[in-house]
C-alpha cells in the first residue's frame, strides 16, 4: 500500500479540522480530497508529506513515516503544495535540469519572473510529475490554469497514476470526475 | 531598552569630540597618520552615501494608501521622502567628517568640504532620475579616496562634481503604482531585517541567468552569477578595506580582510540562502544538504579569494588565511533555516533582556567569523 493512514486527526486549538480519517491508496490509484475552503484539504496533504504534525493517528507514505526532512522520503514522494516555488531567475529548461531532466518543455524559454501565473503553475506541475516518484501529492493543481491547461493536467495525472499513487486536493469537479478513482470529502 | 541604547549610542558617538586622543591611541597607536587620511575616509563615506541614495529606496507608498487615499500629490510625497533620505545620509557624512577630523587631524579640510558639498549636490540631482553610468561618480570618489589624493586634486574633483550636477539636473520621472508598491515591500523587508538583525531577508534578488544547471557546482556558480549586480558593492568594499587599514593601522590587516571578504561575499550566497529557507525551492534539488553546503563553501572561497586579490591590488596587505574563515562564516550565516521566533529563555545583559534562541540563530555566522579572525590575529 503506497499510502496507509488510520485514525488521522488534526486539531487547531479546540477545533478539530478532521478526525478519525482512514485512507488507503495503492499505486495505480488516484484519490481526490474535496471540501469547502478551510475544511483541511491542504492540511491533510501537509500531513502526508510530513510538514504538519498529526494530533492523532498513524500514517505511512511510500513505506515510511512522512518526514520531508528525510532525503529518501523526498525521493519517493513528489509534491506540489501551497508553498511550492520557482527560482525567479531560471527558465523552465533550467528548472528541469536541476532535476536531472534534459528535455525541454512546452513552456516558453523565459525566466520564471516573466511567466504568467498559469505558466508558473504548469512548470511546478511539470517538475513534480516528471521527477521519479512512487507517490504524487497535488494541492489544488488546477489553480491558475486555463481550460487547455486543465485538459493537459487531467491527461498527465491520468498518465502519472499508471505507476504511482496519486492524491489530489481539488475544488474542480470535472478534474476530480476525470482522474479520481475515489473521493474523500472533508 | 531603547532609552539605554540611546544613552550608550550617544556616549559612543560623542567620544571623538572629548576623547579624540584615546581613539587616536586605540586605532592609530604609535604609527604616523598617513597624509590625506581625512580625505580618504570622507571620500569613501561620501561614495557610500551617494551609492546608497541612488538605490532610490525613497520611491515607495503604502499599498493601502494607494487604494484608499490616492488623491494627493504622489510626486510631492516621494520628493519629500527623497529629501529626508538625502539629509540623513549627508548628515551622517558630516558627522564622520568632523569625528574623523578630531581623530586623524584636519589636513586639507577646506578642499574636502567643498568636494563633500559638491557631491551632496550631485547626489540630490542624480537621485531624482535614474541614468546609465550614474555610479561612475561615487566609484570615482571611492577610488580617489583609496588613492589618498592631495587636496589640490580635490578642488578639481569638486569642479567636476558641480559640472556633473548641472548635467544630470532635470525634472524627475513620475513613479507608477507598481514601482511604489515594490518600493514599499522592499522597505518592509528592510525594516523587519533591521528589527531582528536578519540579513537573509534583504539579500539581493537574482537576475535572470542562462547556463546549464545539471550539477551542484553549476547550480552554485549560476546562483552567484545571478547576483552579479553586487559586484559594484564588492568593489567599493575592496577600495574601502585598504583605506581603513592605512588609517587605523593598529587593527591587524586580517580583520579588514576577513570582515571585508565576509560582507563582499555575503550577497553572492543568496542562492544558498533561498534553498535553505524556502522549502518549495529546496524540493527542486535532489542533492544532500552536505553536498550543497560543501560545494557552496568551495565556490564562496574562490569568490572571497578574488575579492581579496582586488583589495590587495588596492593596497591591503595579503591575508589569505581570512579566505576560508570568511567563506565558511558566510555559508553558515545563510544556511540557517527560517528564523524561529518562538519565545524562549532570555539572558539579562545589564537590564536588557536578550532572547537567547533568536540571538543564537542570528549570530551563528558572524560569531564564527569573529572567533576565526581573532584566532588568526
Amino acid at each position: 500500500m503506497a499510502i496507509h493512514a488510520s485514525g488521522l486527526g488534526v486539531r487547531f486549538g479546540d477545533r478539530w479540522l478532521f478526525r478519525g480519517l482512514d485512507l488507503a491508496v495503492e499505486a495505480g490509484e488516484c484519490l481526490a480530497v474535496t471540501g469547502d475552503n478551510g475544511s483541511g484539504k491542504s492540511t491533510l496533504l501537509h500531513c502526508l508529506y510530513g510538514v504538519q504534525d498529526l494530533t492523532e493517528g498513524v500514517v505511512t507514505v511510500a513505506g515510511r513515516r512522512p518526514d520531508e526532512r528525510d532525503r529518501e522520503f523526498r525521493r519517493a514522494v513528489s509534491v506540489v503544495l501551497d508553498d511550492s516555488a520557482l527560482f525567479e531567475e531560471y527558465t523552465p529548461e533550467q528548472h528541469l535540469q536541476l532535476l536531472g531532466l534534459a528535455d525541454t518543455t512546452a513552456l516558453p524559454d523565459i525566466p520564471a519572473v516573466e511567466m504568467s501565473a498559469g505558466q508558473r503553475r504548469r512548470l511546478l506541475l511539470t517538475g513534480a510529475l516528471r521527477r521519479e516518484h512512487s507517490v504524487l501529492l497535488l494541492d489544488e493543481p488546477e489553480r491558475a490554469l486555463d481550460a487547455t491547461a486543465r485538459a493537459w493536467l487531467a491527461d498527465v495525472i491520468a498518465e502519472a497514476k499508471a505507476s504511482a499513487a496519486v492524491v489530489i486536493a481539488s475544488h474542480n469537479g470535472p478534474l476530480v470526475e476525470r482522474v479520481a478513482d475515489r473521493v474523500v470529502e472533508l | 531598552m531603547s532609552g539605554l541604547a540611546v544613552f550608550i549610542g550617544a556616549g559612543l558617538l560623542t567620544l571623538p569630540f572629548y576623547r579624540a586622543e584615546l581613539l587616536h591611541e586605540r586605532f592609530v597607536g604609535a604609527h604616523a597618520v598617513p597624509a590625506n587620511a581625512l580625505t580618504a575616509v570622507v571620500l569613501l563615506a561620501v561614495a557610500v552615501a551617494v551609492v546608497s541614495l541612488l538605490r532610490r529606496d525613497f520611491v515607495r507608498l503604502h499599498p493601502a494608501r494607494l487604494t484608499w487615499d490616492d488623491t494627493g500629490d504622489r510626486d510631492r510625497i516621494v520628493h519629500r521622502a527623497m529629501v529626508r533620505a538625502w539629509a540623513l545620509r549627508f548628515g551622517i557624512v558630516a558627522y564622520l567628517f568632523v569625528a574623523a577630523g578630531f581623530v586623524l587631524g584636519w589636513s586639507g579640510w577646506p578642499a574636502l568640504l567643498a568636494t563633500t558639498v559638491a557631491a551632496a549636490l550631485y547626489a540630490y540631482a542624480a537621485a531624482r532620475r535614474a541614468r546609465r553610468g550614474e555610479h561612475a561618480v561615487p566609484f570615482g570618489l571611492a577610488a580617489a579616496g583609496a588613492a589618498f589624493v592631495p587636496s589640490t586634486w580635490l578642488w578639481i574633483i569638486a569642479g567636476v562634481l558641480l559640472a556633473a550636477t548641472a548635467a544630470v539636473w532635470g525634472p524627475p520621472p513620475r513613479p507608477g503604482r507598481r514601482e511604489l508598491v515594490r518600493g514599499h515591500l522592499a522597505h518592509v523587508a528592510r525594516a523587519v531585517a533591521a528589527s531582528f538583525g536578519d540579513v537573509l531577508s534583504v539579500l539581493p534578488r537574482p537576475r535572470p541567468t542562462r547556463g546549464r544547471l545539471g550539477t551542484t557546482l553549476r547550480f552554485v556558480v549560476t546562483g552567484i552569477a545571478a547576483r552579479r549586480g553586487m559586484v559594484a558593492a564588492a568593489v567599493l568594499l575592496a577600495l574601502a578595506a585598504p583605506v581603513l587599514h592605512a588609517v587605523f593601522p593598529v587593527v591587524a590587516p586580517v580583520w579588514w580582510a576577513g570582515l571585508g571578504a565576509y560582507f563582499a561575499v555575503l550577497p553572492f550566497a543568496g542562492g544558498l540562502a533561498e534553498v535553505s529557507t524556502v522549502a518549495g525551492l529546496r524540493r527542486w534539488l535532489p542533492q544532500s544538504d552536505t553536498e550543497l553546503w560543501l560545494t557552496a563553501v568551495v565556490v564562496l572561497m574562490v569568490v572571497a579569494g578574488l575579492w581579496l586579490a582586488a583589495a590587495a591590488l588596492a593596497g591591503l596587505p595579503a591575508a589569505p588565511a581570512a579566505i576560508p574563515v570568511a567563506a565558511v562564516a558566510v555559508a553558515r550565516t545563510v544556511s540557517r533555516p527560517d528564523l524561529d521566533y518562538s519565545p524562549g529563555p532570555t539572558a539579562d545583559l545589564g537590564g536588557v533582556a536578550m532572547p537567547v534562541n533568536l540571538v543564537r540563530q542570528l549570530v551563528r555566522g558572524p560569531f564564527l567569523l569573529v572567533m576565526g579572525l581573532a584566532a588568526l590575529s
